[in-house]
């Protein structure tokens, strides 16, 4: 039997450890990088992640290491998976190691602040490697790990790199599907954290079904606007990366920012709701990143608006439900209207 | 079995393989000369071979007939000269064999198709007459764009044009020369207008560079002087009017030989020159790409000097010749615009002359302006040819094209790095654009008229010309002065270069030297200061010029939002 090539995982996350041990479980040798040594011994002697993960026995097949240049130098595919307020500093330890051979895939749903990055360019950026991908869709980390059947979407335009990942992650229990349009399927993954916050919030109060219904609609409609603008394909959104995670993550209670957004609808502060989360919302940063990047482009999204002014604003929910039952009301399905009357962009 | 067809034309039978030279300069012996020819033809026809192969719905006999219909088409279309004649009737000899033979048949008359695509495409380079070429060009110029007779010429060469003077040549030469001793390079200069080529082969002799091999269109060929200068300036012939996939491939194998031998190679990545007049934001990658197929070739062949580099060059002028009819063509491709059909600037003769003089009388300036040097992947190359990456650290070229520890071609794989490397060419493109006084006062000006009517849009903007829509001297100066400030916060970090005439003077200057310029070559069309205030004739030229400065996130300062100018 032909030994199964080495696979790198950087990031000892939930969603990091996830990945592991589906790689690991196909027969992978897997090499998981730990930001700290301890960390990587603890990991090594229980196989098991315990702070995130708890009580999941992992892949014996997974090996954990504090060593980033040990992952660059036996790894061929290697998954980058840290918070994206980390991201270019590991990034930047990972460039230091890799010599262009790598292939690079980031799992993370993250914007940098200052830059509007996201973490294939800040790959990119950081090390020498341009064989580089994203992979993002409705993947909560539990369920992956519980091995309940999910897909995925990887993005890259390099064919090699789509191989690699369909051949190394599909499974019975996991399936990936292609497409090129990076920016696009990794802004899915980005936007609707934002979105999740807001769905929470209208569970919590028990709005009913028919206002997550057209909230969800109303966000897809949103994120494939903002997208365009970004020079992204709308119909990307229609995917597994768009509308696949959207559904999933403002529905499900095992998503950070559906909690948040509980939580607020509980009459938490929005520290307070962070705080007890204990691990990172990409949500909350996104309302801010992308709701400033929109007033620059001049992109109408009232939802993402909304949120704003609920959660850094001071504005209280019937204000803001207010103003926005009150918004202009348009075209149900903008693309298609516009294709039908040739326009040639999508007005803001 | 049928005949096979051999049309009667020059040049069409199939040369015999000779054995491959390596590391030639740009002087190839006959028998280089038929090395290259055999192989065009050769590799053509394997491409074609190849490609009915791999595709269900193509074979030679729909190969065949979509070049005889695109090149029948063009003839058509096109002007009769003395080739286009020859041409139909080869043509039409295709035309009348290529269904009645079998595909052995077809394969021979493909060969004569790529056969006489490869004779017309090849150049011929004499390293005396280039020295010869480049010492008279400056002599030479105004004849050889005006289209001047030999003989005509003669009498202008004491009138000798300062051009020396008038092309300021900047960047990393030191380096550029350095690396050509140790590998072989791919210059890719922006495209400004039709003087490019010629200004560049002066500047590449001007500073002891080597010769490099280009495409230049076939049209320029016509004249026998012009066709004098070009083949010993290292040019070979591209027709743009040529469509079909066998030219193209043809071109392109040309290209890759000459590389695989050694010879620098330049071409204009954008294709053609800049109608909007902005700096290219766009590339076609076709000939670009043949690179990186040299350097995997060369790798296997583990020759000693594998390596491709690649010099991107930035085109800046203070005028452009053909403005006025580039933004025409502009705004007619860009379907917005009724489009009014006007001479092309470069066809009238006295227009070059007058062009050429006012550039001096106005002590302007065509700036050449050369980024560092990049390899096959975006990344910069330093002094000893060694890839750094964007954090200086040393970056090993090789691993980018290997498998299992072999250099193997991928074709979908270096297509993408291809496109990296664009990426990293209009990067340098933009940060090495030299801004001149009329761009800085177009853009300025055409951003204080457009507030004017902000209820227009761009092209009903455009039809606003004339002294009623002028704007106040006084509030000019101010939008200058605040462009000129974001200019140098610009500069400063490394995102653009600035002119001397801009880079210390004050809006007051910037402008008069602005109107100066508009004045002498335009007559004042793109520019001019009225009792009323400062207002432009043609909106169109104005806005031509202001492009220059497009995309480089000024329009915040003096427009309001970004997000309306047209794609």
């Amino acid at each position: 039997m032909i030994a199964l090539e080495n696979v790198g995982i950087v990031g000892g996350g939930s969603f990091g450890s996830a990945l592991a041990d589906m790689i690991g479980t196909k027969g992978h040798p897997v090499l998981h990088w730990h930001r700290t040594a301890e960390g990587a011994e603890r990991f090594n002697a229980t196989h098991e992640n315990s702070k995130y993960l708890p009580g999941m026995k992992l892949s014996g097949n997974i090996t954990a290491t504090a060593d980033i240049a040990e992952v660059a130098r036996s790894a061929r595919l290697i998954v980058v998976s840290v918070p994206s307020m980390h991201f270019r500093s590991v990034a930047r330890r990972l460039g230091d190691h890799v010599d262009g051979s790598q292939i690079l895939v980031s799992t993370t749903k993250g914007i940098e602040a200052d830059s509007f990055k996201l973490m294939t360019e800040v790959l990119r950026e950081e090390t020498c490697c341009l064989k580089i991908g994203a992979l993002s869709g409705p993947n909560l980390a539990k369920e992956i790990a519980a091995k309940m059947p999910s897909g995925t979407v990887i993005a890259s335009r390099y064919e090699e790199v789509v191989r690699k990942v369909q051949e190394v992650l599909s499974g019975p229990y996991f399936r990936v599907y292609s497409n090129n349009d990076v920016y696009g399927v990794e802004l899915g993954g980005v936007l609707k954290n934002a979105y999740a916050i807001a769905t929470g919030l209208v569970a919590s109060l028990k709005m009913g079904d028919n206002t997550i219904g057209m909230l969800i609609t109303r966000a897809l409609a949103e994120m494939s606007r903002f997208a365009d603008k970004m020079g992204s394909n709308p119909l990307t959104f229609l995917g597994l990366a768009g509308v696949g995670d959207l559904v999933t993550t403002c529905t499900s209670p095992l998503s950070r920012n559906y909690r948040v957004g509980m939580m607020l609808g509980q009459g938490k502060t929005l520290e307070e709701a962070v705080a007890e989360i204990g691990e990172v919302a990409e949500g909350v940063n996104t309302v801010r990143i992308v709701r400033e990047k929109a007033a620059q482009l001049g992109i109408r999204m009232h939802i993402l608006e909304g949120l704003h002014a609920l959660l850094f604003e001071g504005i209280d929910l019937p204000a803001v439900l207010k103003q926005l039952m009150n918004v202009p009301q348009m075209e149900d399905v903008e693309f298609a209207y516009r294709a039908e009357r040739g326009a040639p962009t999508i007005p803001t | 079995m049928s005949e096979p067809l051999v049309p009667n034309l020059p040049g069409a039978s199939p040369a015999p393989a000779a054995g491959k030279p390596t590391n030639v300069g740009l002087r190839l012996t006959r028998e280089q000369l038929e090395y290259v020819r055999s192989e065009v033809i050769r590799r053509t026809v394997e491409d074609h071979k190849e490609l009915c192969r791999t595709s269900k719905d193509l074979n030679l006999e729909i190969l065949i007939n979509d070049a005889v219909y695109q090149e029948q088409e063009r003839l058509r279309a096109g002007k009769w000269g003395k080739d286009d004649k020859r041409q139909a009737r080869f043509w039409g000899h295709v035309a009348s064999q290529f269904h009645r033979v079998d595909d052995a048949g077809r394969e021979r008359i493909l060969e004569s198709i790529a056969a006489m695509y490869v004779d017309e495409i090849m150049g011929y380079f004499n390293p005396v007459l280039h020295k010869v070429a480049a010492k008279v060009l400056p002599w030479g110029l105004k004849a050889l764009l005006s289209r001047f007779s030999p003989a005509s010429f003669l009498g202008y060469v004491g009138k000798r044009l300062s051009l020396e003077e008038n092309l300021v040549i900047s960047g990393p030469i030191d380096h550029i020369r350095a690396l050509s001793d140790k590998a072989t390079l791919i210059m890719t200069p922006t495209h400004v207008s039709n003087l490019d080529s010629v200004l560049i082969g002066l500047g590449l002799y001007q500073k002891r560079l080597p010769p490099f091999t280009y495409g230049a269109g076939l049209n320029l060929f016509s004249n026998p002087l012009v066709s004098f200068f070009l083949n010993n300036l290292g040019a070979y012939k591209v027709d743009r009017r040529k469509k079909n996939g066998v030219y193209k491939t043809a071109l392109k194998h040309y290209a890759t030989l000459s590389m695989e031998l050694g010879q620098h190679n330049l071409f204009f990545p954008g294709g053609t020159r800049s109608r909007s007049g902005e700096v290219e934001r766009k590339l076609k990658l076709g000939l670009l790409g043949c690179g990186v197929n040299v350097f995997i070739s060369n790798l296997q062949e583990q020759k000693p000097n594998p390596d491709l580099f690649v010099v991107p060059c930035t085109l800046s002028s203070a005028l452009v010749m053909e403005a006025r009819s580039l933004i025409e063509e502009h705004l007619q491709e860009t379907g917005k615009s009724r489009y009014i059909r006007i001479r092309s600037d470069y066809s009238r003769p006295m227009r070059v002359l007058r062009f050429w003089r006012d550039l001096q009388h106005l002590d302007s300036r065509i700036h050449m302006q050369f980024g560092e040097p990049l390899d096959l992947f975006g990344n910069r190359v330093d002094l000893e040819g060694v890839s750094r990456d964007a954090h200086g650290r040393p970056v090993d070229r090789r691993k980018y094209v290997e498998v299992d520890g072999k250099p193997e071609h991928d074709p979908q794989r270096d297509q993408e790095y291809t496109r990296e490397l664009g990426r990293a060419i209009l990067d340098s493109f933009r940060r090495n654009n030299v801004a001149m006084s009329t761009h800085a006062a177009a853009f300025a000006a055409f951003a204080a008229m457009r507030r004017r009517h902000p209820q227009y849009d761009l092209y009903r903007a455009l039809r606003t010309s004339g002294p009623e829509h002028a704007v106040p001297r006084s509030e000019l100066l101010v939008d200058l002065g605040v462009l000129l400030e974001r200019l140098r916060l610009l500069r400063d970090q490394g995102g653009i270069v600035l002119a001397p005439d801009l880079d210390r003077a004050g809006p007051a200057e910037v402008l008069a030297k602005a109107l100066e310029h508009f004045a002498s070559f335009h007559e004042g069309d793109a520019l001019k200061e009225g009792p009323e205030g400062i207002h432009t004739r043609n909106m169109k030229l104005l806005y031509y010029y202001r492009n220059r400065l497009a995309h480089y996130g000024l329009e915040e300062a003096l427009e309001g939002p970004r997000g309306k100018e047209p794609a």
